[in-house]
């Protein structure tokens, strides 16, 4: 990303020292207790002086006890437990809605898409019949059928994602038993999306069996596309690993991955 | 000593990660981390950007590797409307979609930017104390500090564009 116009900007300065004063801390009333708590447990453990830092993302479970769904001019949050606990904590009420459940030590068994918010799991034949528009699906004999199919809507017209286990053959793709995930929607790609992918994101466009795509490597931070009614929207990346995009047909296409340029191509190439 | 800093480290870490349960966590495990390091704290230096680095560090961590990304923190810092008083209803409406901008401006800043930021803006550190929070020299703070303004002015106009209806021009 450029660096911009970097002169100084007295207004911009205001202004974000407005919105520090709005960004109140949650409130952690034991987190000193907490600390004292956790600095016993590292004394005791004279092995574990190193303090090797905690696992990338502990998978946590909130269970709400009270589900508090705030909507704010319009910004309607998501379903997703994390979302309820930043509401809560956010409005102070977190210690007293809120009971954790500790995570489980090994991924519980069941589709590995779960947790991927990809919308409700269906089988491909009802996703066909539900979506107005043709359902393309990877044809090669080493991938086989998708093990998981989801669909969403919003985005209009519906969003089919498929889902493939990580196998031998298909590498997986950060601890989240998927090897290859791969979405399709209407909708097109604003001209400025890949402005919007972040520092550290390597973008090069490719051809996909004659139209063009772009191969993405490294984590974006966004993804933005233009829906069937003209609404920018925005999707996660989930698999943080790499990903193919590319337009077929009014189809927006995403394969997310850590298969090589060269193979996500020929899946790609495989469609029909 | 937790109590006193913690307001900061939680701002700090919540920002940076836009998510407030993780960045308890953080500061959590960055005060533990505080605690153990104590005896190669310099005496001298002062204290709070000692600190404050290790809750950073803590936080930009997790951000790289958190799965789910959504800002809500941010986001819902730019939305709510908590001043009752505003000086008229246009005023206030407008003042709410610039903080909106800006908070969806914020969220697509990278953790090392959104550092920077909230040292400045938020936590008001002085130059001194930014250095040392960021192992670096005043003049490589002040330059990172205006690149990542110039970044966010470049989001922020891109936000307002993505924000400004444009149907009926152009379909897919």
């Amino acid at each position: 990303m450029p660096k911009g116009d970097t002169r100084p900007d007295p207004e911009l300065e205001r202004e974000l020292r407005e919105f520090g004063r709005r960004l109140k801390a949650p409130a952690a009333p034991d987190l000193a207790d907490k600390v004292r708590a956790r600095l016993q447990e590292v004394e005791r453990s004279p092995s574990s002086r190193r303090m090797r830092s905690l696992p990338a993302f502990p998978a946590r479970r909130v269970v709400a006890a009270i589900l508090v769904i705030v909507l704010l001019g319009g910004l309607a949050l998501g379903v997703s437990p994390g979302a309820r606990t930043a509401v809560a904590g956010w409005l102070g009420l977190r210690d007293v809605h809120i009971t954790r459940v500790p995570s489980e030590p090994t991924p519980p068994p069941g589709p590995v898409g779960k947790d991927l918010r990809l919308g409700q799991r269906v089988t491909l034949e009802e996703a066909r019949r539900r979506v107005p528009y043709r359902v393309l699906v990877p044809d090669l004999p080493a991938l086989g059928e998708p093990d998981e199919v989801y669909l969403a809507e919003p985005p209009p017209a519906g969003r089919v994602a498929l889902v493939y286990r990580a196998s031998p053959d298909l590498p997986e793709a950060k601890e989240t038993g998927v090897g290859l995930l791969m979405t399709q929607f209407r909708g097109d790609l604003p001209g400025y999306f890949s402005k919007m992918l972040g520092p550290r994101t390597r973008v090069e466009t490719v051809k996909v069996g004659g139209t063009r795509g772009y191969w993405i490597e490294g984590a974006s931070h966004l993804f933005l596309y233009r829906d069937a009614e003209g609404e920018v929207r925005e999707e996660d990346v989930r698999l943080a690993g790499n990903t193919l995009l590319w337009e077929r047909g009014g189809l927006t296409l995403r394969m997310e991955s850590d298969l090589s340029k060269k193979e996500a191509l020929r899946v790609a190439e495989s469609l029909r | 000593m937790v109590r006193r800093y913690q307001e900061d480290a939680l701002r700090l870490a919540c920002f940076v990660i836009g998510d407030a349960s993780e960045a308890e966590d953080a500061v959590q495990e960055a005060f533990v981390k505080g605690f153990c390091a104590m005896d190669r704290f310099r005496r001298g230096a002062s204290f709070k950007p000692w600190l404050l680095r290790i809750v950073a560090n803590e936080a930009k961590n997790r951000r790289r590797s958190a799965r789910r990304r959504d800002d809500l923190w941010i986001r819902l810092a730019g939305a709510v409307n908590h001043e009752a008083s505003e000086p008229s209803p246009e005023v206030g409406i407008l003042a709410e979609e610039r903080r909106e901008a800006l908070a969806a401006a914020l969220c697509r800043l990278d953790e090392d930017d959104r550092m920077v930021i909230c040292y400045r803006y938020f936590l008001d550190l002085s130059e001194k104390e930014m250095a040392e929070a960021m192992g670096c020299a005043r003049g490589t703070v002040k330059s990172r500090l205006c690149r990542a303004m110039g970044r966010l002015r470049i989001v922020l106009v891109e936000t307002v564009e993505i924000g400004r209806p444009n149907r009926g021009n152009e379909r897919a």
